[in-house]
């Protein structure tokens, strides 16, 4: 046993359950090149270059690169710190968020609750406003969905009105209906009852830095 | 004539032979029923008797017309409800159903991946969009990640540790921890990087290409066993069942494939110093 491999403290690979992890780690790197080049070939997807989709995202690119130059050109007539609040206040509007798709264990998920995840995810959010009120048996998560679709449609006192349902402290989805209830009255110019709420965001929340800046400005 | 005209025929003469069964069984016993009651002539008997058996036919056709027409509308809804809860299922495990899924497992355990890889491929960009939206992930990583978790899921669908239920939110639920993992550990690392040796990372590379250039040596009854074996997670005894060999000869089997391979192994390590 002269080889390099023995010179060293490493595991011995004559060691059989070292062996055994080579050998499926060989045919785990196999498995990886095989995807790669279907992946690369059929979605054209690869690492460093991401997929097509990318290009049909290009018009949100461009609103997004043209709403940041349009504030930095306000910057200019502003301090920092109304940037930074515009800055929070743009990326919670349209930093979009995803539902994570039906919670395991439950097999007799109806079919709207289905057809609304999918328009939600989709950015349809009419359509899944519409399907996650058709929803029997609801639950807080389909509550907090149903009212981001409100958000996402602009109709911030929907929204609010929808996200204070879901806003308790038993709710898993207390913190986030906090979030977007601020941001929605932001955009309401309710901002005192905005920083009521703003001043409930503890040290160990979501969002507590953010949250500082704007009860500072 | 189509099955249809067919299955109509049929029970038109189904119920023909029942009403003159009907009629057969009971029209005499009404008919002595209505003697006894009224003290009448035989002949009205009879006449009346005629009368009962036609209503009582006609009211009997009608609850079973009622009947039958019970019997569609619960299977209707029986039917509804068997579709919409496939749909749910298989929309929820990769549009696979719980068959498919075992296929796919069977497959895997004999190193088949073509399905499971094509399964997989139309899913990845989902699951990358997911980690990058929700995490602000870079696109690297969640494709890191997302292929990872392919890796892992794969080994655990052959060790028969996943179930069917919830494959996808199963399936983004690992990618996002390996995300997660690889996060935390690469924060570990740029503290701990100057410790480690330049060799020790290429240690695990220049191993495999080793075992690479002595698997090709092995031969292909060995490279299908130990594959099986140890890739595929099939215990000894199935294989031997599937080779119709006893276990005791698979099980030497394995141990000189493996002793070959150690054999190999060293050989080809020794060569790569010289």
């Amino acid at each position: 046993m002269n080889g390099p491999l023995f010179n060293n403290v490493q595991p011995n690979p004559m060691d059989n359950n070292h062996l055994q992890q080579l050998i499926k780690d060989q045919f785990d790197q196999e498995l990886k090149m095989r995807i790669e080049a279907r992946l690369d070939k059929d979605h054209n997807i690869s690492k460093s270059k991401s997929p097509a989709k990318r290009f049909k995202l290009f018009p949100y690119i461009t609103g997004i690169a043209a709403s940041l130059l349009v504030l930095f050109f306000y910057n200019g007539m502003q301090d920092n710190s109304t940037l930074q609040i515009d800055q929070i206040v743009f990326e919670a509007i349209n930093t979009k968020i995803l539902h994570p798709g039906l919670t395991k264990g439950d097999n007799n998920q109806g079919l709207s609750r289905i057809q609304a995840i999918e328009s939600f995810n989709k950015g349809e959010y009419s359509l899944s406003l519409q399907t996650f009120g058709e929803i029997e048996n609801r639950t807080s998560e389909d509550e907090f969905y149903q009212a981001m679709s409100h958000f996402y449609l602009t109709d911030y006192s929907a929204a609010v009105e929808n996200l204070e349902l879901v806003m308790n402290e038993d709710s898993s989805f207390d913190q986030e209906a906090r979030w977007y209830t601020i941001i929605a009255l932001w955009e309401m110019q309710d901002f005192n009852k905005a920083k009521d709420l703003l001043s409930e965001i503890r040290p160990q929340d979501w969002k507590y830095e953010e949250a500082q800046s704007l009860l500072k400005n | 004539m189509n099955t249809n005209m067919i299955s109509k025929i049929s029970c038109d003469l189904e119920l023909a032979s029942w009403v003159i069964e009907f009629e057969k069984s009971h029209s005499r016993n009404v008919q002595m029923q209505i003697v006894e009651a009224c003290q009448c002539s035989a002949i009205e008997a009879h006449k009346r008797a005629s009368i009962v058996i036609n209503a009582a036919l006609e009211k009997i056709q009608i609850e079973k017309r009622k009947n039958q027409l019970y019997v569609t509308s619960v299977l209707q809804k029986l039917v509804k409800y068997e579709v919409d809860s496939i749909n749910t299922n298989m929309s929820k495990n990769f549009g696979l159903s719980e068959s498919d899924f075992n296929l796919i497992v069977s497959q895997l355990k004999v190193n088949e991946t073509n399905f499971f890889e094509r399964m997989f491929v139309s899913h990845f960009s989902d699951c990358c969009n997911y980690i990058q939206t929700n995490y602000k992930a870079n696109y690297d990583d969640a494709y890191d990640a997302t292929m990872d978790a392919i890796v892992d899921f794969r080994e655990r669908m052959v060790q028969q540790k996943i179930r069917y239920g919830n494959l996808r939110y199963l399936f983004t639920k690992m990618a996002s921890q390996i995300y997660f993992k690889k996060q935390k550990a690469f924060r570990n690392r740029e503290i701990k990087e100057s410790d480690l040796p330049f060799e020790e990372l290429k240690q695990n590379d220049y191993e495999l290409s080793v075992l690479k250039k002595s698997w090709s040596e092995l031969g292909d009854a060995c490279q299908d066993l130990l594959k099986n074996h140890f890739y595929g997670n099939l215990k000894l005894t199935e294989i031997a069942e599937m080779q119709d060999k006893s276990s005791a000869t698979v099980r030497k089997q394995k141990e000189r494939c493996m002793n070959r391979l150690r054999l190999l192994f060293t050989k080809n390590d020794k060569s790569a110093e010289i």
